[in-house]
């Protein structure tokens, strides 16, 4: 108790030296925690959007219809029958909240000049519409909803563009039905929307499931998005329906969205790697300053060695000194952060956009418990650590040295 | 037993080219309950004595005993042993450490005894009852007077009752009714509890005090 005691009143009585060290500790503590809150912001915001853009928590489909070669449209679809039984299944797991069947196919647009490819999707606008959220922007016209004709088609921005065409305008869509003969429909622009690429808006194209089913001539789908009410419950739910549905492939939205991974990646070793520049350097100043602390206060040590204190409780001394100063700086780093945090999602910053896109997207920060524990625990226990090496030359002085002016 | 028995002590500095001889084959003993000056004119290496006896500062030659034990032999661990019990030292700058109180500065000297805190406390409150100090035991040195600062290191060095007492200058920076009460303090304690001091001084207030003198000049015994 005493030398804890000692310790608090030594910070308190060397105050320009503490708060230096109070500084460098509580700013490498907010830099660190910030960043760490900008990567879990990245992290919820990016799986919010991958799950609820479309993708769904589960995607299911037949044998084969994730991976395997189709000579033909829908070879590996989901026919009537296995669509039904998942619905049964999917209806008797209460942790499901909505079933959004989809139909992937390709072919090409013409407005009679020009032709061009696209990649198109047939959706069930109702279903669609309350289990996701309308992450893509329309620049024109409506929405494909339950008002929509049912020969309404969606064009993305730069199909659009390059094809000319504005809604209300009609499109003829060639595709290949699952026998592999050739099929067309000529289909009402309803919308134009942009997805934020370029790249994907060239090649965007949504129709109604059913008009889609028409035009492919079949009653099967490629893939079905389950999407639930807890996050936490994917995994069981995929074992679950993985065990009832054995005719069917259950996949997780992170194995269907590998690029999560990789940008929550790249974004963790930055932080990882400029995490470690700001802990060599608020350690040096750290160090630095308790080794100033040990040098002022020789004669201190020199007195408490002339009266039979070991050096090491000498030592442990200052590192009980270097502790607190470093629980201070991080509660205080705690603080900062979480104030700074409110004040950068108060100011509503957009980032530029990433390479491939079209729009920025606003800088946020969303703390996160658990990092802020990982760091203030990193950031104690290397502080000590700093304290511990600073102080090693108590061990070395010689208490006549120490008191200098017997 | 004799309580300090030094044989043959010497101590020599180096720096740069010259050599400077600050003991020369010092040999004197000191029995339990005596209280002996230690005088000389400055440089005569009184310090320098002081300092080696207590284990701050290494001999060249010779050996210090106290109570039985080699002090000139002793490892790191065993000089911490001594300091804390059988070696109490009364530094003339007083010394106290700024950041803690009265009692505090006294309970360091026990803290390597392996009593209990409340053992502790109790006897660094009596040390301080003794020197008159009890009313200012939470003061902070800074508070106290130059008096009261010596009387707090005299309880330092007296808190767990050691063999051996040694005072470089004690009575330097007092005025003169301090001065004649630390010593008179220094002369009881060592009669009744069979304790040796060897004080250094040369300040007449306190020759008058002591059993014995022992004089040092140019680092030998006159």
């Amino acid at each position: 108790m005493m030398w804890l005691s000692l310790a608090l009143r030594n910070i308190v009585a060397n105050r320009r030296r503490s708060l230096l060290a109070l500084a460098a500790i509580a700013s490498a503590a907010v830099a660190m925690m910030l960043f760490a809150d900008y990567v879990n912001s990245i992290r919820v915001g990016l799986r919010h959007t991958t799950i609820h853009d479309g993708l769904g928590h589960l995607r299911v489909a037949a044998r084969g219809g994730f991976d395997a070669y189709e000579e033909k449209q829908l070879q590996h679809g989901m026919t009537p029958a296995q669509y039904a039984a998942l619905e049964k299944a999917a209806d008797a797991e209460p942790a499901v909240r909505r079933i959004v069947p989809g139909l992937s196919f390709q072919g090409l647009v013409s407005n009679g000049p020009r032709t061009l490819a696209f990649t198109g999707s047939g959706v069930d606008p109702v279903r669609e519409s309350a289990a996701f959220s309308a992450s893509h922007d329309m620049t024109g016209g409506l929405p494909l909803n339950a008002t929509a004709p049912d020969d309404g088609v969606v064009l993305g921005t730069e199909l659009a563009h390059r094809l000319g065409v504005t809604p209300g305008q009609t499109v003829t869509v060639l595709s290949s039905t699952v026998s592999g003969a050739i099929n067309a429909a000529d289909l009402q622009v309803v919308g134009i929307e942009s997805t934020g690429s370029p790249e994907r808006d060239l090649h965007l194209l949504r129709a109604k499931l059913p008009m889609v089913q028409t035009l492919l001539a079949t009653d099967r789908v490629s893939s079905v998005a389950l999407l639930l009410d807890d996050q936490a419950d994917v995994e069981a739910v995929q074992r679950r329906l993985g065990a009832a549905l054995p005719g069917l492939e259950l996949r997780n939205w992170l194995e269907l969205a590998p690029y999560y991974t990789q940008v929550l990646g790249l974004y963790e070793n930055l932080f990882r790697i400029f995490g470690l520049f700001i802990l060599v350097v608020s350690l040096l100043g750290l160090t630095t300053i308790i080794l100033t602390s040990v040098l002022e206060r020789s004669r201190e040590i020199g007195v408490m060695r002339a009266l039979g204190i070991s050096a090491w409780h000498v030592r442990r001394a200052f590192v009980l000194e270097g502790g607190m100063l470093c629980v201070i700086g991080v509660a205080l780093g705690m603080l900062a952060a979480a104030g700074l945090g409110e004040g950068i999602n108060a100011l509503r910053i957009t980032m530029p956009a990433p390479p491939g896109q079209t729009e920025g997207y606003p800088l946020r920060v969303l703390w996160d418990w658990s990092a802020t524990a990982g760091i203030s625990v990193v950031v104690l226990l290397l502080g000590i650590a700093a304290a511990w090496m600073a102080s090693g030359r108590v061990t070395r002085l010689k208490v006549i040295d120490a008191l200098g002016a017997l | 037993m004799t309580a300090l028995h030094v044989t043959d002590l010497s101590k020599r500095y180096r720096r740069d080219a010259h050599a400077f001889t600050a003991l020369d084959n010092v040999s004197f003993s000191i029995q339990p309950g005596e209280l002996v000056a230690l005088t000389g004119p400055s440089g005569s290496g009184k310090s320098t004595l002081l300092n080696i006896i207590a284990g701050y500062d290494q001999a060249d030659g010779g050996s210090v005993v106290v109570n039985g034990f080699d002090v000139t032999r002793a490892k790191a661990a065993e000089m911490d042993t001594l300091r804390t019990r059988t070696v109490g030292f009364i530094f003339q700058q007083f010394h106290l450490v700024p950041g803690l109180n009265a009692l505090e500065n006294v309970e360091l000297s026990l803290l390597n005894t392996g009593l209990s805190k409340a053992e502790r406390r109790a006897r660094a409150t009596e040390a301080l009852r003794r020197m008159g100090l009890a009313e200012h035991a939470s003061r902070r040195p800074a508070l106290l007077s130059g008096g009261q600062q010596q009387r707090v290191a005299v309880a330092r060095a007296l808190v767990a009752r050691p063999s051996v007492v040694l005072a470089d200058e004690p009575t330097a920076a007092l005025d003169r009714d301090n001065a004649v009460a630390l010593m008179d303090q220094l002369a009881a304690l060592a009669r009744e509890s069979g304790m040796a001091a060897l004080v250094s001084t040369h300040d007449q207030r306190c020759l008058d005090r002591v059993d014995r003198v022992i004089r040092l000049e140019n680092g030998a015994l006159s």
